[in-house]
């Protein structure tokens, strides 16, 4: 009884921890957006500002899964155990809060957070900022998952990861007009939920192909980064058949419009089922991609001498 | 049309970056034809036997052999190199066969006839001597320091004999391969069968599909075997 008594204490204790790291959080925030400081300390009314509640609730939600995939290894005692779980946290929580600062800066560098979510409560914006959060966090996990499982210098792997696949995801977001017909800034403007569905999509899509390319093991840098950089050629091999198939087998129409310019009334004004349709289809075709790429081992079907 | 030329330069991409990066390719050596040789292995005097041939692959084959380079001052080495289909297909009868020799730095003295092992190393007194034989012919035997030759070549105890080797000789001139008088050597031949049986690297370990299925539906915990 004792003992499990102690060991529900430690538990209390851990969550007591992680309590203390998303509380952190309320202080970054205010580094992040430093217009935010009256907002951020006093009450919050979800019911008033949904899209800053899908705001907050994203960054939550994506440190709540960076978190998960810590361990506390009891055997070396309480202490180390700490010890090792909040340099790794601590780590992960800048380079994740980092990440989302940057791809914040590269895809809504025309937007402000204070403008859009607190004064325009615009639940687009909300929207993407949900998907990034999300994205990113998978995204980090997998970061910390490579350098833990490979490697003993975590911490330096760890960052070369994370601005390794910075560069990766900041270039992959700039493909969005090449997958999309939707007018990025303008529709954002008009506050489009379809705009962010689309886009959400096409994120999490991207992000679960890099996850994909960079869960590899670790032997030497440079032989990571070529194989990193294949696996991503290989799924965009892949992606455009996994596209056509299901177009193809379901008969998916991407117009309604009979001539040119109901056809640009439509891309102008989409509605929430063209955005949804673009989403869903682009994140399903990754998630099959990363699978052929990811999950496909040949063994000794190809001998190597 | 522009999305499938697209398509298809991401696809040379991704394949010409997989070669250029890959260690396995970097490393493997690739026989075109009999001229590849000599660019390879430069060692001499030497003998190129061939031990095996085999093809990988689901729809694309790639092409293997497998070759056993004797030297005459060093230890010999088994080598996997890739070949062009065509070449394979030409040497797949020529197991066991010598398929390239260089006696001397010269490299006018190659041969790329497919010869029993060894013929290399006959008729040059620095490797040993020819003896009478009671049927007027003549046995090569190999100096003391090259006694495991014969071992190693996959002669064992068969008498290579000087009416042999003249007759390879002959058919090396014709550029025709010789399998030995009673075709000894070669894809079915004794001597080959017996020093270079097929190593069967191609094949993987059949699995019995019903064994498989058993095997799969089997509640783990449930096995009766104890």
């Amino acid at each position: 009884m004792n003992e499990l008594l102690d060991k529900l204490l430690i538990r209390v204790l851990l969550a007591f921890f992680i309590c203390l790291g998303i509380y952190l959080y309320k202080y970054a925030h205010l580094i992040l957006y430093p217009g935010t400081k009256n907002q951020m300390f006093k009450k919050f009314y979800p019911m008033k500002n949904s899209a800053d509640t899908i705001f907050l609730f994203g960054r939550i939600l994506g440190i709540g899964m960076i978190f998960s995939q810590f361990y506390f290894f009891m055997s070396d005692g309480v202490f180390l155990a700490l010890f090792d779980f909040i340099l790794a946290s601590t780590i992960s929580l800048i380079l994740y809060l980092g990440s989302l600062y940057i791809v914040d800066s590269i895809v809504l560098y025309s937007f402000e957070y204070h403008d859009e979510v607190i004064k325009r409560e615009n639940l687009s914006y909300s929207i993407i900022c949900f998907a990034h959060a999300i994205g990113l966090a998978h995204l980090m996990k997998t970061s910390v998952t490579v350098a833990r499982d490979n490697v003993n210098h975590v911490p330096i792997y760890l960052i070369f990861l994370w601005l390794f696949t910075m560069v990766i995801i900041g270039f992959a977001t700039k493909t969005y007009p090449l997958i999309s017909k939707f007018q990025f800034n303008k529709l954002l403007v008009q506050k489009s939920i379809s705009l962010s569905l689309s886009y959400s999509g096409f994120f999490l899509g991207i992000c679960l192909i890099i996850t994909s390319s960079i869960n590899h093991q670790v032997i030497d840098i440079k032989e990571y980064v070529i194989h990193t950089c294949l696996q991503i050629l290989l799924s965009l091999i892949i992606l455009p058949i996994f596209r056509k198939g299901l177009i193809l087998v379901f008969s998916f129409q991407e117009s309604m419009a009979t001539n040119e310019i109901e056809e640009v009334k439509e891309i102008e004004n989409p509605t929430i089922g063209h955005g949804i349709y673009e989403g869903i289809l682009f994140l399903t075709c990754c998630y099959l991609t990363s699978v052929i790429t990811g999950q496909l081992y040949f063994g000794t079907f190809y001998p190597r001498f | 049309m522009s999305k499938i030329s697209l398509y298809i330069f991401l696809i040379i991409v991704y394949l010409g970056m997989s070669r250029t990066f890959s260690p396995q390719f970097q490393a493997q050596f690739y026989i075109k034809n009999e001229s590849s040789y000599a660019q390879i292995f430069k060692e001499q005097p030497m003998s190129l036997i061939l031990m095996d041939s085999f093809k990988t692959g689901f729809i694309i084959k790639s092409y293997f052999q497998k070759y056993l380079k004797v030297y005459a001052f060093g230890p010999s080495e088994e080598i996997i190199v890739k070949a062009s289909k065509e070449f394979w297909k030409n040497n797949f009868r020529n197991r066991g066969m010598s398929l390239f020799r260089r006696s001397d730095a010269n490299n006018n003295n190659i041969g790329t006839t497919a010869l029993p092992p060894g013929i290399v190393f006959m008729n040059n007194p620095s490797f040993g001597s020819w003896r009478g034989m009671p049927s007027d012919d003549y046995e090569w035997y190999f100096h003391r320091a090259y006694r495991n030759f014969p071992k190693v070549l996959g002669w064992g105890k068969y008498q290579m004999t000087r009416s042999l080797y003249l007759e390879a000789l002959k058919f090396e001139k014709k550029g025709e391969p010789y399998y030995g008088p009673h075709r000894e050597f070669g894809e079915h031949g004794v001597i080959t069968e017996k020093s270079f049986p097929k190593s069967n690297l191609d094949q993987r370990i059949k699995v019995d599909f019903w064994e498989h299925l058993k095997k799969v539906l089997q509640i783990k915990g449930t096995s009766t075997n104890e």
